[in-house]
This record gives structure tokens, C-alpha cells and sequence, in this order.
């Protein structure tokens, strides 16, 4: 197992990025020079290998580097908590419908067609225009919106699953249909789980950035690289660093966590393995 | 072939019909009270009530919900509330800018696409094969809305070839096609990845087949071999990839348009929604969700139609 980890180059490649931008984010405040809202009107704009500004400033002499020190834990986060909720909701309402079937399976299958029917972004969209931007009302929205791409593979994994002879056998034996889940079937669907999230995460923070250039998601001067690419969009002329940066921040962080998840994919699926 | 158009048309009733309770639910989704979250504290008791009117709020909810049903079925998607004009008016004026945008998108995806994963499966494993990849990676990761402004940046603003904003004067086509060109652009290549992954593995496939190994030992030329034996058999799946992502490009168009200010149905959507003009959010809502149902409907159909195996499979149980 740890030799096909070490030679997998995607899974490598993908888990250093990840980690990277997790440690970025977690020691956020131990590593950015500044503090990312401390202005300086008189270095304003300043471009990128400015003298105590490596990337340059913002339109408001902000240390742009810190920015997006900081903008990793909020655009982490956020992507990370709404594929939590995204994944615990899909996880429950995939159970439900692989296992019990019937009319469940038709109720919750509908349900995934109808959320399916509106585009992520447009989905996402509609729910801040009801709920107000915010932080937590934008996990909620990427969370809805990301719930039925893990029901269906969920579903898909336990139907595959669900007449297998150790679920069979544990029925035979009495087992409730909570027990069979818990014990059975969960395990055997996890691997599809993990990966489902590890490129989940990659589309949430692509979902974070663009609410949140759409000025629909975090609220300025909280830094997010979605806000921070918005930020610089007016200097695009004068200081096309601002926007440049924070986008090759979210590149970085989404090819790693796709990169990270078709290795896993690779590892654990034995189809592919074969 | 009837029955099968048929029976998938059916199969899409219950999602659009669940659409539709969506796209209603988004007033009643709103916590506390809806007409003071839209007017605020200091809207007049006139304002309140002719809002409340406007929004059908009076009356219980399934009869709210009948009514909505019976409007939006008549065409009727309600009254703007910033505007005061009826919002089916104002998304038919906007539509046009927003549908060629997104078929500029799915051309631009095409373009970029096809040809990457072909030559990416005719030097499998090799150098151009990585790049392929590396650049296809790139370019799904990257946001469309970064790609729209690195492109605005180089060639509009720096360059000055084409225009950073709009969507060019009415009746010039010149003019509306180099609007079209960057944010299309933008959307191709944030598209293309997917088609050119499923383009390299499809190829790489039928590139195996004996109909292949044949042309090639009859000396016909590898592109030819190429254009006319493979990549015709290997078109079925990319046809389906490229359909699917027409509907995705549509969603794309949302964040698009606001980027290069292009006065389609995507800027009215997040104008509406920061104006809090919920009639008008309903309503797009409702236009982009039930084209992507129906253009994923028209993909299903035409996959089907392509495959000859799949059309025999449903033939055979008609």
C-alpha cells in the first residue's frame, strides 16, 4: 500500500499541494508579514518585489501576500465546512435511498434530479439571494448545492453493495437495518466518499471564489481570494498583480485537491487499479 | 425513435414541475418577513401592501403556489419590482446576448478541446501528451471569471484588440462577434477540459479497433486515418460531453456577463439580486434551470439516437 502511494505522482503531487495550503491556512497568522487589513495609503497599488511588499499592495496600501495568506483560511474553510455539509447530507439521503429503496429511493432520487436541474453556481445563486450574503449562509448554499453529487454516489456505491453476502448474512442474523448500515454498508461505500470530497473541495472553493467576486459570499475587508481578485479588477491597468495572484492561489489549491482526488481514486478503486 | 423522444420527455415532467416549486420556494425562503427584508424598515404601508400584492403573498400557500404554476404556464413570470416591467419582457429582451454567449462558449470549448485530446491520444504517453494535461488541469481549476479578466487584461486593455465590456452595437455583426471573443473564450476554457479528456480516451480506444489497424495497413495517410476512422467513431461520447456542458456554460454565462458587463440574463440575475427584486430572481432562475433540463433532454435523446446499440436496446424493449 505505501509503495503504490509513493508512486502514484497525482496522489504525491496533489497530497504536498494540500498540505501546503492547509499549513498556509492553519499558521495563517504565525506566517503572513503583516496584518492583512493594516493600510498604508502612501504604498498603495505598489507593484509586486516592492520593498517589504513581495506581491505588491492593494488599493489600500494592504500587504497583498498577507491577504492571501489569510484569504487561504477563509476560501479552506469555507470550501472545507460546506463539502462537510454537503457530504454528512448526501451521505444520510444516499443511505436512505440505497438501502431502503422503494418509494424512499423515488422521494430522495427526485429530490437529487430537481437540485441537479439548476447549474451549481446558479443554484448556489439562488439560495444567497434568498438567505443574504454571508459566510455562513455561502456554506449553506455550496453545502445544498454539492448534497446531491454525493447522494448519487452514494446510492450508486450501496446498490452495488446491498445483496452482497455479509449484508445478507448480517440480515439473517437479526441485525437492524441501522446496524447493517452503520457496520456494513458505510465502510464498503466509504472509498467513493473520499473521493467524491477531496474534488468537492476543489469545486467549492472555485464556487467560494466566484460568490464571493460577485460580492454574494464573504463580506470586505475579510480577505478571500474571490474578493481579492474582485478588488483588483478596477486596477487590472495599474496593478494587475492583485487579481493575478489571488486567482493563481485558487489554480494552485484546486489542481491539488483534483490531482489528490483522482490519485485516490486510483488507490482505491481496484477497477482503476487493474 | 418516437416513443423513446416520448418517454424521455416524460421522465423530465416531475424534475421540471420540481423546478418549478423550487424557483417558488426562493420568496418563501427568505427568513422573517420577505417584503420587509425587500423594502426595508422604512418602506410606506402602500408600498408594503402594492409589494405584498405584487409578490401574491396574501393568499395561502398552495393557492400562491397554483397561481404561480398558472402564470408561469400562461408565460407570465411576474412583475419586477425596481423596474415595473413584466420580467418575461425583460428576459426576453436580455435572452439573445446570453444563449450566443453560450453557444460562442460550447464552439470556443469545442475548438480548444477536440483537437488538445486528439493529439494528446496520437502521442500517448509522451511530452505532448503531459502538456496536454498539465494545460488541460489549468485550465478546469482556473475560475472563468479569473480567465475572463487575465484575457480582458492582455488583450483589451493592454492590447487593445477587442473590447473589454458589452456586447457590441445591434446589427453590426463584426462588432457583436468581437464582444463575443474573449468571454467565449473564457468559457471554452473553463469547458474544454472535459471534452478534451473524454476526446483522448475515446480515441485512444477506437485507435486499437481492427477498422483502424486496417486503413493503416492499406497505407492510408495517419490523418486521414485519424479525421475520417477514428474520430467519427469516437465522437458519440464527446457529443454527449459537449451537450452537458452547454448547460454548464449557461450557468458560467451568469458570472460571465458581470465580467464583461454583457447585458444578458446572467447581469439581470445579479443586479436583481442585489436590488433584492425577487420576481425577476425567480424568473431567471426558472429560464436557466428549465434550459438546462431540456438541453440535457435534447442530449439524451441525440446520444441515444447516435448509438445504434443504445437505440436498437430501446427498440427492442418498445
Amino acid at each position: 500500500m505505501n509503495k503504490r502511494v509513493l508512486k502514484s505522482r497525482p496522489l504525491v503531487l496533489g497530497g504536498f499541494i494540500v498540505i501546503s495550503v492547509v499549513m498556509v491556512a492553519v499558521f495563517a497568522p504565525l506566517i503572513a508579514p503583516m496584518d492583512p487589513n493594516s493600510q498604508s495609503l502612501e504604498n498603495r497599488l505598489s507593484g509586486w518585489g516592492t520593498p517589504g511588499y513581495i506581491l505588491g499592495t492593494d488599493q489600500y496600501g494592504r500587504d497583498l501576500l498577507s491577504r492571501l495568506i489569510h484569504g487561504a483560511r477563509i476560501s479552506l474553510l469555507a470550501g472545507v465546512i460546506a463539502v462537510a455539509v454537503g457530504a454528512v447530507a448526501g451521505l444520510v439521503l444516499g443511505l436512505l435511498s440505497g438501502y431502503f429503496g422503494g418509494w424512499v429511493d423515488l422521494v430522495i432520487g427526485r429530490i437529487f434530479d430537481v437540485l441537479l436541474a439548476f447549474p451549481t453556481i446558479l443554484l448556489a445563486l439562488a439560495i444567497v439571494a434568498a438567505l443574504g450574503p454571508s459566510m455562513t449562509n455561502l456554506i449553506i448554499a455550496i453545502g445544498v448545492a454539492t448534497t446531491p453529487h454525493f447522494g448519487r454516489v452514494i446510492r450508486g456505491a450501496i446498490l452495488a453493495v446491498r445483496s452482497r453476502d455479509y449484508i445478507v448474512a448480517a440480515e439473517a442474523f437479526g441485525a437492524s437495518d441501522f446496524y447493517t448500515m452503520w457496520r456494513h454498508v458505510l465502510p464498503n461505500v466509504l472509498p467513493p466518499v473520499i473521493v467524491t470530497t477531496s474534488l468537492g473541495i476543489g469545486s467549492a472553493i472555485q464556487t467560494e471564489a466566484t460568490l464571493s467576486f460577485l460580492g454574494l459570499g464573504v463580506s470586505p475587508p475579510t480577505p478571500t481570494w474571490g474578493n481579492i481578485i474582485n478588488d483588483g479588477q478596477a486596477y487590472l491597468g495599474i496593478a494587475p498583480g492583485i487579481s493575478l495572484f489571488a486567482g493563481a492561489a485558487i489554480v494552485v489549491a484546486v489542481v491539488g485537491f483534483s490531482l489528490f482526488g483522482d490519485g485516490l481514486r486510483d488507490l482505491l478503486d481496484p477497477r482503476v487499479r487493474k | 425513435m418516437l416513443k423513446l423522444i416520448a418517454s424521455r420527455i416524460l421522465a423530465a415532467v416531475p424534475t421540471l414541475f420540481g423546478v418549478l416549486v423550487a424557483t417558488f420556494l426562493i420568496v418563501h425562503l427568505i427568513p422573517g418577513d420577505p417584503i420587509s427584508a425587500i423594502l426595508g424598515d422604512e418602506a410606506t404601508e402602500e408600498q408594503i401592501q402594492t409589494t405584498r400584492e405584487a409578490l401574491g403573498l396574501n393568499d395561502p400557500l398552495y393557492v400562491q403556489f397554483a397561481n404561480y404554476l398558472t402564470q408561469v404556464l400562461q408565460g407570465d413570470l411576474g412583475t419586477s419590482i425596481s423596474g415595473r416591467q413584466p420580467v418575461a419582457d425583460q428576459i426576453m429582451a436580455r435572452l439573445p446576448a446570453t444563449i450566443s454567449l453560450a453557444i460562442a462558449g460550447v464552439i470556443a470549448s469545442v475548438i480548444i478541446g477536440i483537437p488538445l485530446g486528439m493529439l494528446a491520444a496520437t502521442r500517448r504517453g509522451g511530452k505532448t501528451d503531459f502538456s496536454a494535461l498539465l494545460f488541460t488541469t489549468v485550465g478546469e481549476a482556473a475560475p472563468a471569471f479569473w480567465t475572463g479578466i487575465l484575457l480582458s487584461t492582455v488583450f483589451a486593455i493592454t492590447l487593445g484588440w477587442l473590447p473589454a465590456t458589452g456586447a457590441g452595437t445591434p446589427g453590426d455583426t463584426w462588432s457583436v462577434i468581437r464582444s463575443l471573443i474573449l468571454p467565449a473564450t473564457a468559457l471554452g476554457l473553463a469547458g474544454m477540459a472535459l471534452i478534451a479528456r473524454i476526446t483522448r480516451s475515446s480515441m485512444l480506444e477506437v485507435l486499437n479497433e481492427d477498422y483502424v489497424r486496417t486503413a493503416r495497413a492499406k497505407g492510408v495517410r495517419e490523418w486521414v486515418v485519424i479525421t475520417r476512422h477514428a474520430l467519427r467513431n469516437a465522437a458519440i461520447p464527446v457529443v454527449t460531453v459537449i451537450g452537458l456542458n452547454f448547460g454548464v456554460l449557461l450557468g458560467g454565462t451568469v458570472v460571465m456577463e458581470t465580467v464583461f458587463a454583457r447585458p444578458g440574463i446572467g447581469s439581470l440575475l445579479v443586479n436583481a439580486i442585489f436590488a433584492r427584486d425577487y420576481p425577476v430572481v425567480q424568473g431567471v432562475t426558472l429560464v436557466i434551470a428549465v434550459s438546462f433540463v431540456l438541453v440535457n433532454l435534447v442530449t439524451d435523446i441525440v446520444y441515444r439516437f447516435l448509438d445504434p446499440r443504445l437505440r436498437d436496446e430501446v427498440t427492442s424493449k418498445a
